[in-house]
């Protein structure tokens, strides 16, 4: 997808500040995606990466980003969320090699993050929402995430992520939010993060 | 464990605030109360079952709910542009705590959950 023609024409010149926002569930591949970003921009990592769940737990931000492309540069704030639940069972991360203690702390500061997350729906400007693609899409958060930014008229796009995997699926994803902005990628190995760069151009 | 189902019609929600519904129904879900919820959550309400979910977690009582969607007399595949926020009153939301459900499958036309989940 290049970006169009018009909108190079409004565009070029102009700076904006956007706030940028990544939602999802759980370990969707929100903060490798973040790293990914911040990487491709000359940053460091914005926050660790881990399979245990919750590895996110306040919200991260990379400020005064600027992502420039054909012309146009678009100044932005990105913001990882904590990944959205419906639960949080500290017995889950013992599996992961936890402590009880470790597990009921990471516990606690899964749920302030996860009410941080959705306090901010509506503080943001634009909103990536990163899907593992490996899994149903219509997962109930998903859909809880989405209804609100379209409540809150915030543009989405939808990010289907882990293309990388052999079980990904991301034809159903693109046919569950047929009407949806939506970008298959592979934040980990950088799979058409190009496409995704443009979808933000275009969109914020 | 035993768990109840309730079916909560829309009347007896129809004049509660959002704040005041979320809470019914989470005191419900932690008396071990399945709910089925006529005419649903909106998204909005949806995000306060989630916030205010969060603040009752207290880790070995209560771990938290599960909740679907579920539309009725729509034959179309997607559920999600069924709850879209164009809302209306022709779907219902099933709330349970979470350790009463296990889902057996999710399909586009199918939700399939065991009740209650097994150990």
């Amino acid at each position: 997808m290049s970006l169009s023609w018009i909108n190079k024409i409004l565009k070029r010149k102009k700076k904006k500040d956007v706030r940028l926002a990544f939602y999802g569930e759980v370990n969707a591949g929100k903060t490798t995606l973040a790293n990914k970003i911040a990487n491709d921009l000359g940053y460091s990592d914005l926050g660790a990466v881990s399979e245990i769940p919750h590895e996110t737990r306040k919200m991260v931000k990379l400020e005064n980003a600027l992502l420039q492309k054909d012309g146009y540069q678009l100044n932005f704030t990105l913001m990882d969320m904590p990944g959205i639940a419906t639960t949080v069972d500290y017995r889950n991360f013992v599996k992961y090699g936890l402590t009880e203690n470790e597990a009921i702390q990471r516990a606690k500061e899964a749920t302030k993050g996860i009410l941080e997350a959705i306090k901010m729906i509506d503080q943001v400007d634009v909103a990536l929402v990163i899907l593992d693609s490996t899994k149903v899409p219509f997962e109930q958060v998903n859909l809880t995430i989405i209804g609100n930014l379209q409540l809150q008229k915030i543009p989405i796009i939808i990010v289907a992520n882990k293309t990388d995997l052999p079980d990904s699926r991301p034809e159903l994803v693109r046919q569950t939010f047929a009407d949806q902005t939506l970008v298959a990628i592979s934040a980990k190995t950088g799979d058409n993060i190009e496409e995704l760069y443009n979808a933000i151009l275009n969109t914020a | 464990m035993k768990y109840y189902v309730d079916f909560i019609t829309k009347s007896a929600t129809d004049r509660l605030t959002t704040f005041e519904k979320i809470k019914m129904i989470i005191r419900l879900v932690r008396q071990n109360r399945v709910l089925i919820i006529e005419s649903g959550l909106t998204p909005e309400e949806e995000a306060e079952l989630i916030k205010q979910t969060m603040m009752v977690i207290d880790f070995n009582n209560f771990i938290g709910v599960e909740f679907f969607n579920w539309d009725r007399g729509n034959a179309q595949p997607k559920r999600f542009f069924k709850k879209s926020p164009q809302f209306d009153d022709n779907h219902y939301t099933v709330v349970a705590p979470t350790q009463a459900v296990q889902i057996i499958e999710d399909s586009t036309d199918l939700l399939s959950i065991q009740l209650p989940k097994s150990a």
